[in-house]
């Protein structure tokens, strides 16, 4: 009989107790997050292995009254804003090369196999101005949106993350909404 | 399909961005497809959360699979091997340096010796402490295209602000702001004056004690609901309760509040701040911005909302009329005091003792105001770029001038020292951009060395207070109950910036 899973908290009691192979686990289990997060911002592999040595050397200062996900992507959201900082690099992989990548992978497009061609092309041109709106906004703003939508994180869990309060984050996220709206409908105008 | 209202989209619009809940958004697409004006409502909404969940499953799909384990790890023995050397070598170091200590003092003792009878063995006063002084990592940090004077200013200005966080831990840090639910082994109806005393008085050395008491001020979303929609709770409570409330049912509660007391300017303001982050809702939230205006004429802050919200609405000319009616008040100020009222009312309903949540409440005043304040200066500034970068930079100047001029009208008039250093923290952003603008427009940046140079004094004042303020909750009459209920209601009624100075050691 398997052992029951342990929880990411426990994970981190153990690494505190010396276990390293706690560790590996949470590595193994939040690897692929991390990545696709510091790919959003800095195209960087190395920020998401940085991301959990330093999961290993604050190890001590983890909060086992907290959740552990937005703590370890509150720490990788700061090794991304120092990087973005010293390279003065703002950018999110756009949708186009991540599509584009996918495509080339799987071969298939990634809309619904009931769609029309027609109305499946009306929704990639919508979601490609969708996501040029989205790098107008400003850093916090697109990191509410990547978090909210992109990891599906709760309000109360990106408050965390970005330290902030739950109520603030869902004022910014109603905002970001109006505005992505506004931004959005003036790319289709321009087009 | 259960047919649904405009204000039941709403609820479930909040609920679905609040905790990612796909039946909310589902059942609102089901009640578009029988409702026309729901779905002119609602429709490009929804569609835009449908597009981004859309956007990051590709994402997600694409993102290229990670195999960090075995870098992860060794690097981490990496770390442990240096950590281990460092240690190896600390100790070799601290024998030698006591072996070089013991020489030292040796030294030192045949030399006193020798200079025993010498006129001048007086002994020298310590140098006072220099307030701030540039060091040298601030002057590599300054901008080198900025003229020296200004280069030094910012310097000054940058030291005056690492010396506040530093010190004070005053600012609503990360963790200040880590309010995800009150955790912790505590039951909140359980906590007593003296817990919140102990939790502020650690505050001062710990941040995650402060963000503890921030949790323990807090209401869930669903005991605030309970509390705004429960029987024979005050209204006062109901008030309170609002602040934890978006979307739909906190303006349903500050609307009936307003009908209650159309005079209260900040409960007027309360909804027109809910309206405001309506969509579609822009011209309610500026009628009762105006109203709130016209209920508090001293302060300026609401046409700076006013003038936000026409930029939205992409009428610049008006904004522009708001910001300037603005810059004839001399105040500005975020109803920090009435907050706290009225979060304590809601907390005594939730079930806390009256003592304790009168002072939590005074303890954590001016924290949600801090970061409404400098979301609103972040808006405005947006606005100001986006004018620039479509050509605009004159109007562009307008805009940032007006943050910077309402940064300090907070300082004139805050008396909480929280909105003080939102206002200082909007004039240090609007600093930035001006000093980049200025020249394109052909102004001389030095021109800005006063307000910088006030801005420093502003932040030396504040470091001072919260010194003073962390004395008080250290070394004040712990059993006292009466003396803290005393702080706690001068905080709540006159402000933390006028607690300090009614005690007579004001900085």
């Amino acid at each position: 009989v398997n052992a029951p899973e342990r929880s990411d908290e426990q994970l981190m009691a153990a690494l505190c107790g010396g276990e390293r192979r706690a560790l590996a686990e949470l590595v193994q289990r939040y690897q692929n997050d991390i990545l696709r997060f510091c790919l959003h911002y800095v195209r960087d592999v190395e920020r998401a292995k940085e991301t959990f040595v330093r999961v290993y050397t604050a190890r001590k200062r983890f909060d086992p009254a907290r959740k552990f996900r937005p703590w370890i992507l509150c720490i990788a959201r700061n090794l991304c804003l120092n990087e973005i900082k010293r390279k003065k690099l703002v950018h999110m992989e756009s949708l186009e090369e991540y599509a584009s990548a996918a495509r080339m992978e799987t071969g298939e497009l990634l809309n619904s196999a009931a769609d029309s061609p027609d109305l499946q092309l009306a929704a990639a041109e919508r979601r490609a101005m969708l996501d040029r709106a989205l790098n107008t906004l400003d850093e916090e703003s697109r990191q509410i949106v990547v978090l909210r939508f992109f990891e599906r994180m709760s309000a109360r869990d990106i408050a965390q993350t970005v330290g902030s309060t739950e109520g603030a984050v869902r004022t910014r996220l109603h905002r970001i909404l109006k505005l992505l709206r506004k931004r959005f409908q003036a790319c289709r105008d321009i087009l | 399909v259960t047919k649904l209202g405009k204000r039941e989209c709403e609820e479930l619009l909040d609920t679905y961005l609040a905790e990612d809940q796909a039946h909310a958004i589902t059942r609102i697409e089901a009640a578009l497809q029988e409702d026309d004006e729901l779905r002119k409502e609602f429709g490009g909404l929804v569609e835009m959360c449908r597009d981004l969940e859309e956007i990051g499953r590709q994402r997600r799909a694409a993102a290229p699979p990670a195999d960090l384990v075995g870098a992860v790890m060794a690097a981490v023995d990496g770390t442990r091997r240096t950590q281990a050397h460092k240690r190896s070598a600390l100790r070799r170091l601290a024998w030698a340096a006591a072996a070089i200590a013991a020489v030292l003092l040796l030294s030192w003792f045949v030399f006193l010796r020798e200079r025993t009878d010498s006129p001048d063995s007086a002994p020298r006063l310590a140098k006072p402490r220099e307030p701030v002084a540039p060091t040298p990592e601030s002057v590599e940090d300054a901008g080198s295209e900025s003229v020296p004077a200004v280069r030094t200013a910012r310097q000054m200005l940058a030291e005056a602000m690492k010396h506040l966080d530093e010190q004070t831990r005053a600012r609503p840090s990360q963790q200040d702001q880590a309010v995800d639910e009150r955790t912790g082994p505590r039951d909140f109806t359980d906590l007593t004056l003296q817990d919140v005393l102990e939790e502020r008085q650690r505050a001062v050395a710990d941040d995650r004690a402060r963000g503890r008491l921030v949790r323990w001020a807090s209401l869930r979303w669903d005991e605030a609901r309970e509390l705004a929609t429960g029987p024979g709770i005050s209204l006062d409570a109901r008030i309170g309760s609002s602040r934890y409330l978006q979307g739909p049912m906190g303006e349903y509660v500050l609307t009936a509040a307003v009908t209650e007391r159309p005079g209260d300017p900040y409960v007027r303001y309360g909804l027109a701040d809910r309206l405001s982050e309506k969509a579609g809702a822009g011209t309610e939230a500026i009628a009762q911005y105006e109203q709130a205006a016209a209920l508090d004429s001293g302060n300026s802050l609401p046409y700076y909302e006013i003038a936000r919200e026409r930029l939205e609405q992409n009428d610049v000319a008006a904004a522009l009329e708001a910001l300037s009616t603005a810059a004839g008040i001399d105040t500005a100020y975020a109803y920090s005091g009435e907050a706290s009222r009225y979060q304590a009312e809601a907390l005594v309903a939730r079930g806390m003792d009256s003592a304790a949540a009168q002072l939590l409440a005074a303890v954590v005043a001016g924290t949600e105001e801090y970061l409404e304040l400098t979301d609103l200066a972040s808006e405005l500034l947006d606005y100001g770029a986006e004018l620039d970068q479509s050509g605009d930079a004159e109007t562009a100047l307008q805009v940032y001038d007006a943050v910077s001029r309402l940064g300090m009208q907070l300082v004139a008039g805050a008396a909480f020292s929280r909105e003080r250093l939102a206002g200082i923290d909007m004039q240090r952003m609007a600093l930035d951009v001006l000093e980049q603008l200025y020249p394109r427009l052909g102004l001389d940046p030095e021109t800005l060395i006063p307000q910088t140079e006030d801005l420093v004094d502003n932040i030396l004042y504040l470091r001072d207070f919260y010194n003073q303020l962390d004395v008080l909750f250290t070394e004040g009459p712990v059993e006292d109950a009466a003396f803290w209920a005393s702080v706690a209601n001068t905080i709540i009624e006159s402000g933390d910036l006028a607690l300090v100075e009614s005690l007579g050691s004001g900085p």
